[in-house]
């Protein structure tokens, strides 16, 4: 009866997912954190941590943290985390992570993306020869994390670092 | 190959030279007091079929706050000044902070060994506004752009019409109703009386306003000698922990002089030709008297008066009283005075010749002298 009983299971649950396309669709909600890095020093020891930021004073690191989640019934592909480096900040190298993202960096205001070594801008020599060069991570203008998939329920976690100018 | 060698020299030497640049930017930018930094993430995913979906945002924000600083503070030049006289010293404060602060100011007045110690006047504090260039201000440009402070109004982090800025070295005044706000571009524009001069000034630099303000120094008053010192040093301290403070790199020294009168009497037996301290004469002989003030000291010796008494055995001529403003002017030149006009006059009762002629008469001047004569008859 068990192994007659399954293609029906798999029968219901196949009709179910063809009635399912007009109505399943991935719902992504983000939000974001804002850490400000505090250094203490405690008999001798220099430690720091991480405090919510409201406010901050030039030279200050802001951690970014980007809480996203897929609220929808079905999965959401190619997601693309964009996030502009606030004006007034300077991102911080080496900074952004993102257990399963790509990360990329734009040096020229979002219009092309690329992963840190391979960003490029053109530098004009006195001579009239145009050479590429490697931004530096004071010219990212944006940084992008990219999810190749988010399953429906799934959530994560992304995040980089400024330094206010 | 040489060639290929200079090219790749240049190259690097343009690189080497950018990122000079660029470091340099970095290490002066700053970012001004109550700039609202709001960070906004996009993310655009698509469904399984590769169907775009519209995209959601989050964003945060936070403010940035006020970084005290120590301002430029002037050294205003020694002065000379007359005891019973006041110095005013003009002072020059510069902020370099990133946002509006409240400065106090302190001053104290050292004095020489023989001068009295006085308090000087000033401004309990003086506000400065501060801010930051949002973008380069360009050479030749009549505004510049700097952060939105958050609140509407005329001014931008204290700094509005009228108002002095300094942008990259140079002083600029603010137009009237020169400040205009974008709440939206998160930017308030500065409009100047002048063009921006030299070259351009990076975005992130410190803009500081700045103010004059003066400090009354009374003269003290000296114990011994024609001359004293009061050197005065003033602070600014920033009402913002942990309260930066400039003190005025060189000290004013303000010289204090006064007056130094000296007095001697000589007798003539000879009409007016000869003085001297002592002299030998018959009865009837009409002595002529000779008084002379000396002012010795570096300034004007004011209201000089002359009181004698005319000495026993001897009978004032009246009409006999002259003056001169040197004792090198004898007798016989000497200006006259007028018997009971002018501040000069004879109290037969006392036996007192008086003269206090007031005005610039009474006044000498350092190194001067003022010389009364009368004459007075043997009897």
């Amino acid at each position: 009866m068990k192994a007659l009983a399954l293609p029906r299971l798999a029968a219901l649950a196949a009709s179910l997912l063809l009635a399912a396309p007009a109505l399943a669709a991935p719902r992504i909600a983000v939000s974001i954190s804002q850490l400000r890095e505090v250094v203490e020093t405690r008999d001798g020891v220099r430690t720091t941590r991480m405090v919510p930021a409201t406010s901050v004073t030039p030279g200050d690191v802001i951690e970014y943290v980007l809480a996203y989640e897929n609220r929808g019934d079905a999965v959401a592909k190619d997601a693309n985390i964009d996030d502009p480096i606030p004006k007034g900040t300077t991102y911080v190298a080496g900074t952004a992570t993102g257990e399963g993202a790509e990360i990329t960096f734009s040096a020229d205001g979002g219009r092309t993306f690329a992963p840190a070594v391979r960003l490029t801008w053109e530098l004009r020599l006195p001579s009239g020869a145009v050479e590429k060069r490697v931004a530096t991570p004071a010219e990212y203008t944006h940084v992008r994390f990219t999810l190749k998939s988010i399953p429906p329920g799934a959530k994560g976690k992304v995040a980089f670092r400024v330094e206010v100018d | 190959m040489r060639t290929t060698v200079a090219a790749a020299l240049r190259g690097a030497l343009a690189l080497s030279t950018l990122a000079l640049a660029l470091a340099a930017a970095q290490a002066a930018a700053s970012t001004a007091a109550n700039t609202t930094i709001t960070n906004t993430a996009t993310v655009s995913f698509n469904d399984a079929g590769g169907v775009a979906q519209t995209p959601v945002t989050a964003s945060a924000s936070v403010t940035v706050t006020l970084v005290p600083s120590a301002v430029v503070l002037s050294s205003p030049p020694d002065q000379t000044i007359a005891q019973g006289t006041s110095a005013t010293l003009t002072y020059t404060i510069t902020a370099t902070a990133n946002g509006p602060d409240t400065y106090s100011l302190a001053s104290a007045a050292t004095p020489s060994a023989n001068i009295s110690g006085v308090t000087v006047t000033l401004p309990g504090s003086v506000s400065l506004g501060g801010t930051t260039l949002a973008a380069d201000a360009v050479a030749g440009a009549t505004s510049v752009t700097v952060p939105y402070d958050g609140v509407a109004g005329g001014s931008v982090n204290g700094i509005g019409d009228g108002d002095t800025i300094v942008i990259g070295g140079n002083a600029y005044v603010v137009a009237a109703g020169g400040v205009a706000k974008d709440a939206g571009a998160n930017t308030a524009t500065i409009t100047l009386t002048s063009a921006i001069t030299g070259a351009t000034v990076a975005a992130g630099t410190i803009v500081g306003e700045r103010a004059t303000f003066t400090a009354t120094v009374p003269s003290g008053t000296i114990s011994a000698g024609g001359s004293g010192t009061q050197t005065v040093s003033t602070t600014a301290t920033s009402a913002t922990a942990p309260n930066p403070a400039t003190t005025q790199a060189t000290p004013t020294v303000i010289t204090v002089n006064r007056p130094s009168l000296t007095v001697t009497k000589t007798v003539s037996t000879d009409g007016g030709a000869t003085f001297a301290a002592t002299g030998t004469a018959p009865p009837g002989t009409s002595l002529v008297y000779r008084v002379v003030a000396s002012n010795t000291g570096a300034t004007d010796a004011t209201s000089v008066a002359f009181t004698d008494v005319i000495p026993a055995y001897l009978t004032y001529v009246p009409g006999s009283g002259r003056y001169a403003t040197s004792s090198a002017t004898g007798y016989a030149a000497a200006t006259g005075l007028t018997e009971g006009a002018g501040g000069y006059g004879y109290t037969a009762g006392t036996a007192t010749v008086a003269w206090d002629p007031g005005g610039a008469t009474g006044t000498i001047a350092g190194g001067g002298e003022l010389v009364l004569y009368y004459r007075a008859t043997i009897n």
